[in-house]
């Protein structure tokens, strides 16, 4: 709220070209929602969106297992893993590109290797960093193998790891927005980049805010809610 | 909490200890933890075993548990050489180790579905073990709602649940306050003479060992093994205001603080050895609390 008053009150001194007032970015959003672009950008952005992150699940999982239960294999990969870490994930899209062409594959591509080492890292993590005595009870109890990581490790774990998927997930984002802003066709990147060529100020905002909302909304529909219930069931609440 | 329970038939596994020795890798070298322990544990006794902290109360324990093998002679449990953990053999620990992400319920249940026991045996297997700890009105609590003792009952419960024959507990009551301590004692008393298993209590508590063992047996160490048995032939259930076992209590204290007493002066010679003058080592105890 009192964002928009500032920003009101800021865009009345400043020419509306450059900077444009909520007035004229509102009925950019409301020209872009009748002519349907931005529902179909929105779907097109997600459906990718989605699929990279599960992709990522996917991959990141298998890796995080891999190097949690085997120290050999951890530390094989484990410098590997935090080297590409630290490469922004649009630096992958040039090979992307080359691999797999202008195409949503490429953008996949793209998502998976920005968002699937931090899911990777944080599974790891995370089984390391659980209190052992968890572990020795359920050995006593019997359980080995597979059935302690499913029963035992990952439930402890999952605080922490919960932590590295909603990182993922902003991660997955903002690969996703590189990529469709800079080659991939559709979606709300490339919306982005119209209004740009447009030299249409309000619609490029009008976007910004959209990504904004998107991200906020996920961010608290689904990942605040699902720690703040998991604080409440392990009595983490003060 | 309730009188005295008629003693139940005898359920429990007989627990052998041959010539138990377990060497931890150290420095460079090996140091020895326990050496040459010979221990015969009858079925359905509750035998102690008592020592001053790091004399390798819980690496036994955890021998017979099958969580670690001994470096040399054997663990026989009913006459079989113990392989591995096993269910029967549950083991509670000074900590309550219930698993937060699950009701109480959930955890109580959670050994036999590990053993793949039937679905519709377990709901009542799990409300049996949990009446037996009282805690059956708390089936669907969360485990962070739940008091220290009331955790350490629902461990009770998740042991006693998939029939032990034998319960091997490594200071499970240290944690609590003395009143709920004195409410555990009973309880687990009446549960050990109402379902005749065997039970090994670790403890550095003199007056716990008193109050609930059959046998005492004092550890001396470095390295870890026998000190002395000592028959606890007192009529149960045993209070500690009780005159004998006053007596017997201090006939202990006496041998364990000639032990510790030992140990600290050990610790003194290799402090002045290092050179410390001052000889800070001489205030260290080689006991932790509970005395
Ligand atoms: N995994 C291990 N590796 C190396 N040394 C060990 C290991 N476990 C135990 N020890 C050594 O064995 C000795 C006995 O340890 P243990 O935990 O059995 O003592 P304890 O009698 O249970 O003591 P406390 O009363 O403090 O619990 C200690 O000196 C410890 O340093
Ligand atoms: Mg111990």
């Amino acid at each position: 709220m009192v964002i928009a008053l500032v920003w009101a009150a800021a865009s009345r001194f400043v020419d509306p070209e450059v900077f444009p007032g909520p007035r004229l970015v509102a009925s950019a959003l409301y020209d872009r929602l009748r002519d349907g672009s931005l529902f179909s950008s929105v779907a097109l952005s997600f459906r990718r969106l989605l699929l990279g992150y599960a992709l990522s699940l996917g991959v990141g999982g298998v890796l995080g297992l891999l190097m949690a239960s085997s120290e050999r294999f951890r530390q094989a990969t484990g410098p590997a893993i935090t080297g590409l870490q630290a490469l922004p994930s649009v630096c992958w899209l040039p090979l992307g590109l080359l691999w797999f062409g202008l195409s949503d594959a490429a953008i996949l591509f793209v998502i998976v290797l920005g968002s699937s080492l931090g899911i990777a890292i944080a599974i790891d993590a995370g089984c390391r960093n659980i209190p052992p005595l968890f572990v020795r009870a359920a050995r006593t109890m019997g359980a080995r193998g597979l059935t302690l990581y499913r029963r035992v490790i990952l439930p402890a774990a999952f605080p922490e790891i919960l932590t590295g998927l909603r990182l993922a997930w902003a991660f997955a984002w903002r690969s996703l927005m590189a990529g469709e802003l800079l080659f991939v066709t559709g979606g709300l990147g490339q919306l982005l980049e119209v209004g740009r060529e447009l030299g249409d100020m309000a619609q490029v905002v009008a976007v910004m805010l959209v990504i904004v909302m998107l991200g906020l909304s996920t961010e608290h529909l689904i990942f605040a809610r699902l720690q703040e219930s998991l604080r409440v069931r392990w009595g983490l609440t003060r | 909490m309730s009188g005295p329970v008629a003693r139940g038939p005898i359920s429990g596994a007989s627990v052998s200890l041959r010539g138990v020795r377990k060497d931890f890798p150290s420095r460079g070298g090996v140091s020895t933890t326990l050496e040459a322990v010979d221990l015969e544990i009858k079925a359905g006794e509750f035998l102690c075993l008592l020592g001053p902290s790091g004399c390798g109360k819980s690496t036994l324990l955890n021998l017979i548990a099958g969580l670690d093998r001994p470096s040399g002679g054997a663990v026989l449990v009913n006459g079989g050489e113990v392989q591995g953990p096993g269910p029967d053999r549950t083991v509670m620990f000074q900590d309550p180790a219930l698993y937060p992400w699950l009701s109480l319920r959930q955890n109580v249940a959670f050994p036999l579905e590990l053993q793949g026991v039937a679905a519709s045996e377990i709901g009542p297997r799990v409300e049996r073990a949990l009446r037996m700890v009282h805690l059956w009105r708390f089936a669907d609590a969360p485990i962070h709602t739940l008091s220290g003792g009331m955790k350490q009952r629902g461990a009770l419960a998740r042991s006693l649940v998939s029939e032990p024959g034998t319960l091997l507990m490594d200071e499970p009551f240290a944690a609590l306050d003395a009143q709920t301590r004195d409410v555990l004692y009973s309880e687990l008393e009446n549960v050990w003479l109402s379902t005749g298993k065997t039970v090994i209590f670790v403890t550095h508590n003199v007056r716990e060992a008193v109050r609930l063992g059959d046998r005492i047996v004092v550890l001396a160490t470095r390295p870890g093994r026998i000190r002395k048995v000592i028959e606890v032939d007192l009529p149960r259930p045993r209070a500690d205001a009780e005159r004998n076992v006053s007596l017997l209590s201090a006939v202990v204290m006496n041998e364990l603080r000639d032990e510790i007493a030992r140990v600290q002066r050990e610790e003194a010679d290799d402090a002045w050895e290092m050179g410390p003058p001052g000889g800070a080592g001489g205030h260290r105890f080689g006991m932790g609390g509970g005395l």
